[in-house]
């Protein structure tokens, strides 16, 4: 611990521009995340984009970046701890303002401990000390991180009985001792997105007790085996009562409507043909993609079918992520998400799809792939049905299903022609959008699908 | 129809003899004395000495001349009094019993049927106590059976005799005495385990002489709300895995009961194979209990606080149970 004082520390600190790098909401049912790893220390330069933290959520692992560029200032929230969003996790120094590392504030805590510092005219870097470790970074040792990792402690919930309230190896093992957990609970916790991390202490967490949980995530977002386990794929039991409660949820609590209406493809299948005319089978693009950009670009367009009923009101979506709903073989479903579909072009839609899907299908997407979807998509084509009538993905207030393209008379100026007709079907929360904007999504989905592709 | 396991089993070889001229018995005092168990007593008189044969006390030449008479188209019904001697036949049972089929390429079978007692319980003290049968289901090329009940006693025995290979029959010493109400048809094929108790909380693996313990502890257990599921191996070569990973699939939580030695046991196979197959559907470790690890005592409280008890079943299924497991 560096012998510094850390009121002078903060002091010092409010000579500059700091700016604050809080706990980003990494989705809409975030609210709280844990640092697993900081990626850089006191004293490195950093610049907008660069990944500097890794942090758990309750569904995955994800690398967030900062927002500015500067200089890592203080580390407040050190890695182990679990904060909620907005939480200042880290201060910024302004560009310019030299910050000094870490090892060189230990060694020579100028400061402090040297004569009264000269005012700041000289070009000698102004110096940051390190901010005392005690009352946050209780738990410093890689080594005892990885053991609370291990064991399943949750270091922000412990009471270090070391110097200072540090967290020492025994209150780890300790604690893991009491949180100890089934091969089962930990296969089912796996599969059912369950924090095993808000059990409450003693006994064994067995795996009736994760059952009793309710899954922190939609069924999508669990079922998934972590990425490096061996491809074995959910377990298809386990899916089914994730859907069946999910499912359940959603038919007792959403007052559905509907809405649908008969779109002429046409169009856009004749433009499809001449496009892959020139392409190897692994180059076409198959109607599906045309499907999901346009149910994505009328998504974006009519304000309120984008987003959560969450704790009664509606939030809009952070970007227009689809959930693509893919049928497995076994049985089950999972709906890997196209984030930003709205602003993909066709062929990196049709790229993301095809290995969505087939990634789904053997069981290998990562968590961060199967969540976030502010709306969803369902096609039942490939069955035959004529039309589908879905059942929303909570908290989400909108599902667009479509059947199967067939082809059908069409009445157009007075004739009677044979077109390729899909039937699109949205099912709303009644309690967040009325059928109007139903009605005005259909509309501009249809519009989207007569305009020339752009790919 | 209530009858005892030994009479069972009388009706069994009876009935294998009056049905197949080629089916004999052999063994020490099972003639003329009827046998240490009286299992035979009354087919010497029915059958004549050519059928019923005494033997010398000899159990390898027996067991091999038995080998000789099975590879030359007898089925002949071994019986060797105790476990423990049968270790003087463990040079024939295991380098040509169980081994003839493979080394001729499958031309010559040994249909050979052994019987011999197991268990203590009876104050026979360390040599004639022992609960030695897993040491033959670590044996490739023979078959090891564990009847429990009274029909299990009855319609086993046709069955070992149809296998074109060894089969060896382990009856506990206890059960000869122990009744039961025999049915009409066996109640699966030999090789298959069977659920004596369904239970949804944990399943406890046994078979032969602990079964009656086992049914008597997951009673007191169902007086408390706990519902432990019995399975009753039968067969412990093969194993019947679907039975007792299905069972254990859906309870989560296991429990061996072996009147064998923890150490190296079928206890001890068992547990492994749960943890292959099942690992995943576990709530708590699997738990064993087994004789303790000393030469069966003869004193009576020694012998009862070597050997499985109620008790000590019911402490081991609370175990299990618990979550500090």
């Amino acid at each position: 611990m560096p012998e510094t004082d850390s009121a002078s520390s903060t002091n010092s600190g409010k000579d500059l521009d700091l700016v604050p790098f809080r706990m980003p909401s990494l989705g809409a049912d975030m609210d709280s995340g844990t640092i697993i790893e900081w990626l850089v220390g006191p004293g490195v330069e950093v610049h907008r984009g660069d990944v500097v933290a890794l942090v758990q959520t309750d569904k995955s692992d994800l690398d967030v970046e900062v927002f500015h560029d500067g200089t890592i200032a203080e580390i407040l929230v050190p890695a182990g701890v679990k904060v909620p969003v907005g939480t200042v996790l880290a201060m910024l120094a302004a560009p310019g303002a030299a910050v000094e590392s870490g090892p060189t504030a230990e060694t020579a805590p100028v400061v402090e401990t040297g004569p009264p510092p000269l005012p700041p005219e000289t070009p000698e870097p102004r110096v940051l000390t390190l901010p005392s470790p005690e009352p946050l970074a209780h738990i410093a040792s890689p080594v005892l991180r990885h053991l609370a990792e291990t064991l399943h402690v949750d270091t922000g919930h412990l009471h270090g009985s070391g110097t200072g309230g540090r967290i020492t190896r025994d209150d780890i093992e300790h604690a893991g001792q009491r949180r100890r957990v089934t091969p089962r609970a930990r296969r089912l916790a796996r599969e059912q997105g369950v924090d095993l991390t808000t059990f409450p202490t003693g006994g064994a967490i067995t795996g009736d007790s994760v059952l009793d949980r309710q899954p922190s995530g939609p069924p999508t977002a669990a079922s998934q085996p972590a990425p490096s386990a061996a491809p074995r794929g959910p377990d298809p039991e386990a899916m089914r009562r994730a859907i069946a409660r999910l499912m359940t949820t959603s038919w007792q609590t959403i007052p559905h409507y509907q809405v649908a209406t008969r779109i002429d493809l046409h169009l856009m299948l004749d433009a499809l043909e001449q496009r892959n005319a020139g392409h190897t089978a692994t180059e076409r693009i198959l109607p599906a993609a045309a499907l999901v950009r346009a149910a994505a670009r009328a998504a974006a367009s009519v304000t309120g079918v984008n987003g959560f009923w969450i704790d009664d009101a509606f939030v809009p979506g952070d970007g227009v992520h689809i959930g693509v709903v893919v049928a497995l073989r076994r049985g089950g479903l999972l709906a890997p998400v196209v984030r930003d579909a709205d602003r993909k072009d066709l062929v990196t839609i049709m790229a993301e799809m095809r290995d969505l899907v087939t990634r789904a299908r053997t069981g290998r997407l990562k968590a961060s792939e199967v969540g976030g979807a502010t709306f969803t998509i369902t096609e039942l084509g490939e069955g035959g049905v004529d039309s589908v009538a879905p059942i929303i993905h909570p908290p989400q207030v909108a599902i667009l299903g479509f059947g199967a393209v067939h082809d059908e008379a069409w009445a157009e100026d007075g004739m009677i022609a044979v077109r390729a007709v899909v039937h699109a079907t949205l099912a709303g929360d009644h309690r967040a959008i009325d059928g109007r904007i139903g009605s005005a999504y259909l509309t501009t989905l249809t519009k989207y699908l007569q305009e020339p592709l752009e790919s | 129809m209530t009858i005892t396991c030994r009479e069972a089993m009388r009706q069994a070889i009876r009935e294998a003899l009056l049905a197949d001229e080629r089916v004999f018995m052999m063994g020490e005092d099972i003639g003329a004395y009827g046998g240490c168990f009286a299992v035979s007593k009354g087919l010497l008189e029915e059958f004549g000495p050519e059928r019923i044969r005494d033997t010398p006390l000899s159990e390898s030449a027996f067991v091999g001349a038995g080998i000789g008479a099975a590879m030359a188209g007898m089925r002949p019904i071994v019986e060797i009094m105790t476990v423990n001697f049968s270790l003087l036949a463990l040079d024939q049972i295991v380098n040509n019993a169980a081994t003839l089929r493979h080394m001729s390429s499958g031309q010559i079978g040994v249909p050979l049927v052994i019987r011999m007692t197991t268990g203590g319980g009876r104050q026979l003290a360390a040599q004639h106590s022992h609960s030695l049968e897993g040491w033959y289901g670590h044996i490739p090329g023979i078959k090891v059976l564990v009847p429990a009940t009274v029909d299990d006693f009855r319609h086993m025995l046709q069955p070992a005799l149809d296998d074109p290979d060894p089969v060896l029959i382990f009856e506990h010493a206890l059960l000869y005495n122990a009744e039961g109400e025999l049915g009409e048809d066996p109640i699966a094929p030999i090789h298959r385990a069977v659920v004596r108790r369904p239970g949804r909380d944990l399943t406890v693996l046994t078979y032969g002489g602990s079964l009656a313990k086992v049914i008597a502890a997951a009673d007191t257990m169902a007086a408390e709300g706990i519902e432990a599921e019995v399975i009753d191996l039968r067969s412990l070569r093969p194993l019947d895995d679907d039975t007792y990973i299905t069972s254990v699939r859906r309870t989560h939580r296991a429990l061996v009961v072996d009147e064998g030695w923890r150490s190296v046991g079928i206890s001890a196979e068992l547990s492994a194979r749960i943890t292959e197959a099942a690992f995943f559907d576990l709530d708590a470790p699997v738990g064993r209990v087994c004789s303790a690890e000393v030469p069966i005592p003869f004193p009576k409280h020694l012998e009862d606080a070597a050997l499985p008890s109620v008790e000590g079943i019911i402490s081991a299924a609370r175990q299990v149970l618990s979550d500090d497991a």
